[in-house]
């Protein structure tokens, strides 16, 4: 099969100016509009957004997995630079669980409650890798003990309800990381466990990061987990991404107001207790954005020059606001 | 000092495990629990999933019937009371929960909903009812337009407003919360607690907070009591507690959040404390 390539920068994944729309009875409805977005080899890409911002559909696009009714508009996906898009399902299938692996947010439910953890874990080698039920098997166990499973040989054995979440969440990566994929997507993996547990779980992907080089898209409302584990994070508001850039840039120096008001919303357990800062309305449905910057109707920043499509700004290298003010903003802070 | 407002007065909850013929176990959900409540302050109890907070909360709201101890309300005791006494314990205490989508009648308006405790509790007639729908409603900062709108077409934050009215509209002195933001955005959470923070302050609410969320806990609390496997661990106020917590589980439970003002800096426990 000959695959469009194109030519290997070293980037992991590469997407670019992609835009899906769903079909819907009132007509063609962008949920995700024009985003790129790369991950280097090794490393953690976060994704926060809040609820409709087009954070897990775009990631689905990426897996082959848009639901029905999605539709990409436009837009290039390459892993390793080999294409994604435009590819016949058999394509899809062979990638997926292979090169791309994914860990969901609700592990029990992308179990197979019927079998065996130690089969579900194993079976991406004996479909992607034609090896035997019984090889799996063991290899499923050695999975399982390096992502700090306890007695992985008892476990291997046991149905997914004797587990509980945290381990459900590992037994998920482990199967995730039985093929030694290049990509990691994990959507929102540590939002159902509680903060203990969640914090195993982020100890976890960034030891496989720094042990297998793989690369991680890691996607997530929570701002925290972000500044915990990611290098760089793109922030996505309403279908399209406002700004990107270094971990640490983005959270010194907010140069969206959509940014800077995540985080004074986001209630803080350290350092000195200072009153949350509401984001006064509700993000926008995808039919009734305002023109142009699409916070603008929620900014308390925004002025005339805002009803323009909102231009990106250098902050800093690597660190991109896409508002007309994020300079002038960076001067008041 | 005056009277505390609530008292729970070491209160346990056992829950069967297995059939009692063949040698069931208890499951102690709630382990010899006391606290206190004064007129407008606002507890917050915290704790991860299994700690018994939840079981709590539904015995002080007569939901789940205590094994041992007594869950006094104004003075009473809420497991003695029944009849007119009881209506009149239920008018002063209410209720707000995780998810407002499921605990509103698709069927019914936004009025019909908010007027459902004036009628059980007869109070005004219709029109003095529909009066005081619609000033609930501005107090919780949504139009009195939305009285003719069905709950599917409310956002998560507005039908979340919509249970707070409901809860207030029949001026409590207890307001009971159990993870009233947990299902919603973080800028839209933000604005809820703003919202609570307001009409406690406005209408003199005491509030009970149960959260999992420590952040959200320290921002509402004036007091939080910290529960692990049905105990109480450590109580005290908020500020203390966040800036100099005692026991060792309020200090991993701390240490292992992930705050956005600590660049990649998370600690977590060791991977032996697996359940």
């Amino acid at each position: 099969m000959s695959q469009p390539k194109q030519p290997f920068d070293g980037l992991t994944l590469d997407i670019k100016h992609l835009s899906i729309a769903f079909q819907t009875r009132q007509g063609s409805v962008t949920v995700v509009d024009d985003i790129s977005l790369n991950i280097g080899k090794g490393e953690i890409v976060g994704v926060i957004g809040e609820s409709g911002s087009g954070k897990t559909i775009a990631s689905l696009a990426v897996l082959g997995m848009l639901p029905r009714g999605a539709r990409v508009l436009e837009g290039t996906v390459h892993l390793s630079g080999d294409s994604l898009l435009d590819q016949p399902e058999s394509y899809q299938r062979a990638i997926r669980g292979d090169r791309v692996a994914l860990i969901p947010q609700d592990a029990l439910r992308a179990l197979n409650p019927t079998l065996q953890v130690g089969l579900q874990v194993g079976e991406p080698l004996t479909l992607h890798r034609g090896i035997s039920w019984t090889t799996a098997r063991k290899k499923a166990v050695e999975l399982l003990r390096s992502v700090e499973l306890r007695d992985p040989e008892q476990r291997a054995d046991e149905y997914p309800h004797q587990f509980s979440g945290g381990m459900q969440q590992r037994a998920m990566i482990a199967m995730g990381l039985s093929t030694e994929p290049e990509l990691l997507i994990a959507d929102e993996p540590t939002t159902a466990l509680d903060v203990t547990v969640q914090a195993q779980v982020l100890d976890l992907l960034r030891n496989i990061r720094d042990t297998h080089g793989t690369s991680i898209l890691f996607i997530t409302h929570d701002l925290g987990v972000v500044a915990t584990l990611c290098d760089r994070v793109y922030v996505m508001y309403s279908g399209a991404i406002v700004e990107e850039g270094p971990v640490e840039q983005i959270f010194s120096n907010p140069s969206h107001p959509y940014t800077r008001g995540l985080l004074d919303a986001t209630p803080r357990v350290h350092g000195t207790l200072t009153g949350l800062k509401p984001i006064p309305g509700q993000i926008p449905l995808p039919d009734a954005r305002p023109v142009g910057c699409r916070f603008s109707d929620r900014c308390a920043f925004a002025g005339a020059e805002c009803r323009q499509t909102p231009p990106a700004v250098t902050v800093q290298e690597g660190h991109v606001a896409y508002c007309v003010k994020a300079l002038e903003l960076e001067l008041e802070a | 000092m005056s009277t505390p407002l609530l008292e729970v007065r070491s209160a346990s909850k056992q829950f069967s495990i297995g059939s009692h013929w063949f040698g069931g176990t208890h499951f102690t959900a709630v382990d010899t629990v006391s606290l206190s409540l004064m007129p407008g302050e606002t507890l917050g109890i915290v704790g991860e999933s299994g700690s018994g907070k939840s079981t709590l909360l539904r015995m002080i709201l007569r939901l789940v019937r205590p094994t041992n101890g007594n869950i006094m309300f104004e003075g009473k005791d809420i497991w003695q009371s029944s009849g007119s006494e009881l209506l009149a314990v239920r008018r002063r205490m209410q209720a707000v929960f995780q998810d407002p989508a499921s605990s509103f009648n698709p069927r019914q308006s936004i009025g019909t909903v908010l007027a459902a405790p004036l009628e059980v509790h007869n109070i005004g007639d219709t029109k003095s009812r529909m009066a005081k729908v619609a000033e609930t409603l501005e107090l919780v900062g949504l139009p009195p337009s939305y009285m003719t709108r069905h709950p599917h077409q409310l956002s998560g934050g507005q039908r979340q407003r919509v249970a707070i009215a409901r809860a207030i509209i029949l001026r409590p002195s207890l307001l009971l919360a159990d993870e009233p933001t947990s299902a919603l955005d973080v800028s839209v959470q933000a604005q809820i607690l703003a919202l609570l923070q307001t009409i406690n302050r406005e209408l003199g609410l005491a509030c009970v907070f149960v959260s999992h969320n420590l952040g959200v806990v320290r921002t509402i609390a004036d007091r939080v009591a910290v529960m692990r496997r049905g105990e109480i661990v450590e109580t005290g106020k908020t500020q203390t507690v966040f800036e100099s917590p005692q026991h060792p589980y309020t200090q991993a439970l701390l240490a292992a959040i992930p705050d956005p003002s600590r660049i990649r800096s998370g600690k977590s426990l060791s991977s032996s404390d697996q359940p």
